[in-house]
């Protein structure tokens, strides 16, 4: 791997890094915080949030030769093990969000005046009539979120069934919806090495699972024209509640916590984005879904805040003013 | 002869020790460690990170490197607001690789302790040659990008073998910060006689199992801080034996816009605190070498060999 330019620039790296590792990701610049020109949002605003809810739907029997996570959340809760056959704990739970979850998500989004993005998948799309419909009528933006919650990206499928994979994904949430979709979120944050690369040349204008940065960065080298439109972790409900388990006012007050937070580093570093990444089997949880609505509307009161949903963001990456 | 790790403790119990200070009127030396580390994207033997997905896990990957893109900087901030002495556990490609936080820690006098290459590539099953070459490539490292030699070590991953104790004190490093098993520096035996001394980490006051494994929320953290230090700060008072302890952060958990304000607080509290020393690691290997490591050995030694006990 290469090394950047330091003090003793003629001399050779001292480190040789081993040839089956990746050292650094593709196509990613390496920028930091005070060593790049800020983000520039309008007059007054600190603090650009988009919303994105998950809508996704959870395959009990994922065919022979399809990648499938090695762990993931839901179901009863004492393990986060590999999706198997026959856990209907699991995949009732994930289907919750397709029943009730992403329509109390929206119902209080709409209420607080907040845009929102919905991701849909393809087993979604195909198999639950008035999915589709319904999410087309009430989301500002349709993102594509792959074939199923527990069909993945990664390493090990070739180019060509990659390929296949986002454009059938794509065309049966573009036709499902009637609308045109320009980003894309991976089921479990999954990604091969090129996924990046195909997602621009399947016509993609942003992706949401790198939980990379706190302002949208554009990719580099073959994957350039592609933003990536960062959702972090720790504000994520699936992450908190169920990764970490911290009890639901612990995780309202870590979402106070980070936009104050952010806001006062916007006079620091520049402009701030933060992703919410909400899911509906989650958030959507009648006992969790106060969290929700009263943070939004905490949240759209702030004169610093700008709310925008994700394809907005990324379509004023360089600047916003 | 090798020593092995269950040889390396020079056991004497803490209240039959000779009795060990601080500088000033010290009883307490509190260290704080960041640990600033690279995870490789595909790392080497092509393993997932966590298990999750194949690798690249870019779940993982993106986290850890948001640690240093955004979070390290915000860390940093609250560092200096309260001007916190900092031991740094480095992945040492960082030295190489991200100039930008290198130097940032630089003009901070930052102190670096090794803590390998890449925190996805640990010790484990290394020949002794190749450890050895190891050591060597971390002091290159440090001459070249740091101006100076490092003292002491975490182990990549927390990571080791039977010869990790003796190669490092033959790359001249004085500590070792994987023991646990003490509150106050203690030697390590090596094979050759040459001081290693431990200086006690802390897998209770950190980020990464608190808030990570076991998933505390950051009062927690705060708490944990502060019920610490102020037990240690009683009993040395009681006993007369000074202790040490470390603060054991992560860019990418405690440099999380959420846990600023916890952060805040903690640093603050513990500047408000009479009778702890802010210190590094190193200031406090150093301060043993010179004032207790001699006495200690020799005391708990003596203590083993009945001979020499009643010598």
């Amino acid at each position: 791997m290469n090394s950047i330019g330091t003090e003793t620039t003629f001399d050779a790296p001292i480190i040789v890094n081993p040839d089956d590792a990746t050292v650094f990701a593709p196509d990613l610049a390496r920028t930091y915080d005070p060593h790049r020109e800020p983000w520039t949002l309008p007059a007054g605003k600190k603090l650009v949030v988009s919303l994105l809810l998950h809508a996704p739907a959870y395959l009990d029997d994922v065919p022979a030769g399809l990648l499938k996570p090695a762990a993931m959340q839901g179901g009863v809760g004492r393990e986060t093990s590999e999706p198997r056959h026959g856990q209907v704990a699991r995949l009732s739970q994930w289907d919750f969000g397709l029943t009730a979850g992403i329509w109390r998500l929206l119902d209080i989004a709409q209420a607080a005046g907040v845009p929102t993005a919905v991701a849909l998948d393809s087993q979604g799309v195909r198999t639950m009539p008035g999915l589709a419909e319904l999410v087309a009528q009430q989301a500002d933006e349709i993102v594509v979120r792959g074939r199923a919650a527990n069909v993945i990206l990664g390493t090990g499928p070739d180019e060509e069934a990659e390929r296949a994979y986002i454009a059938e994904a794509t065309a049966a949430v573009q036709d499902a919806t009637g609308r045109t979709a320009t980003g894309w979120f991976g089921p479990e944050r999954s990604q091969s090495a090129r996924t990046t690369r195909l997602l621009r040349e399947a016509g993609y204008g942003w992706f949401g699972e790198w939980p990379v940065d706190e302002r949208p960065v554009e990719l580099t080298g073959a994957s350039a024209g592609l933003v990536a439109v960062p959702h972090p972790l720790e504000t994520e409900d699936m992450f908190s509640l169920y990764t970490r388990g911290l009890p639901f006012a612990a995780y309202e007050r870590l979402l106070d916590a980070t936009v104050d937070t952010l806001i006062e580093d916007a006079a620091v570093v520049g402009g701030r984005h933060l992703g919410l990444s909400w899911f509906g089997w989650v958030l959507g949880q009648a006992c969790f879904a106060d969290v929700a609505e009263s943070f939004l509307h905490r949240l759209a009161a702030r004169p610093e805040v700008l709310l925008a949903t994700p394809g907005t963001v990324a379509d004023r990456v360089r600047s916003w003013t | 002869m090798t020593v092995l790790n269950n040889q390396r403790l020079v056991y004497q119990p803490l209240p039959l020790r000779p009795r060990v200070t601080l500088p000033g009127d010290a009883r307490v030396a509190v260290w704080h460690a960041p640990n600033v580390e690279h995870y490789d994207y595909v790392p080497p033997g092509q393993g997932s990170p966590q298990g999750r997905v194949p690798a690249p896990d870019v779940q993982h990957y993106m986290h850890r490197d948001a640690g240093n893109r955004t979070a390290f900087w915000r860390l940093l901030r609250v560092v200096d607001e309260f001007e916190i002495p900092s031991t740094v556990s480095l992945s040492l490609s960082v030295l190489e690789e991200i100039p930008e936080v290198r130097d940032a820690m630089k003009e901070r006098g930052w102190e670096v302790m090794s803590h390998g290459i890449s925190n996805l590539r640990p010790l484990y099953g290394y020949e002794a040659q190749a450890e050895r070459e190891f050591y060597a490539q971390n002091q290159a490292l440090a001459l070249r990008y740091w101006g100076k030699a490092i003292k002491g070590m975490l182990g990549p991953k927390v990571s080791g073998t039977d010869n990790t104790c003796d190669l490092m004190a033959e790359a001249g490093m004085t500590y070792h910060a994987d023991w646990i098993h003490d509150e106050q520096p203690r030697p390590l035996r090596t094979s050759t006689g040459a001081r290693l001394v431990s200086v006690p980490y802390s897998y209770m006051l950190n980020d990464v199992p608190l808030l990570h494994a076991k998933h505390y929320d950051g009062d927690y953290f705060v708490a944990m801080v502060k019920a610490q230090v102020t037990r240690l700060l009683r009993d040395a008072d009681r006993d007369g034996q000074a202790r040490v302890t470390c603060v054991a952060t992560h860019p990418f958990v405690t440099g999380q816009p959420w846990f600023t304000q916890y952060l805040r607080e903690i640093f603050g509290w513990l500047r408000e605190q009479d009778g702890v020393w802010l210190s590094t690691a190193g200031e406090i290997t150093d301060h043993y070498l010179e004032h207790h490591y001699d006495e200690q050995l020799r005391s708990a030694l003596a203590s083993q060999d009945p001979t020499a006990a009643r010598a």
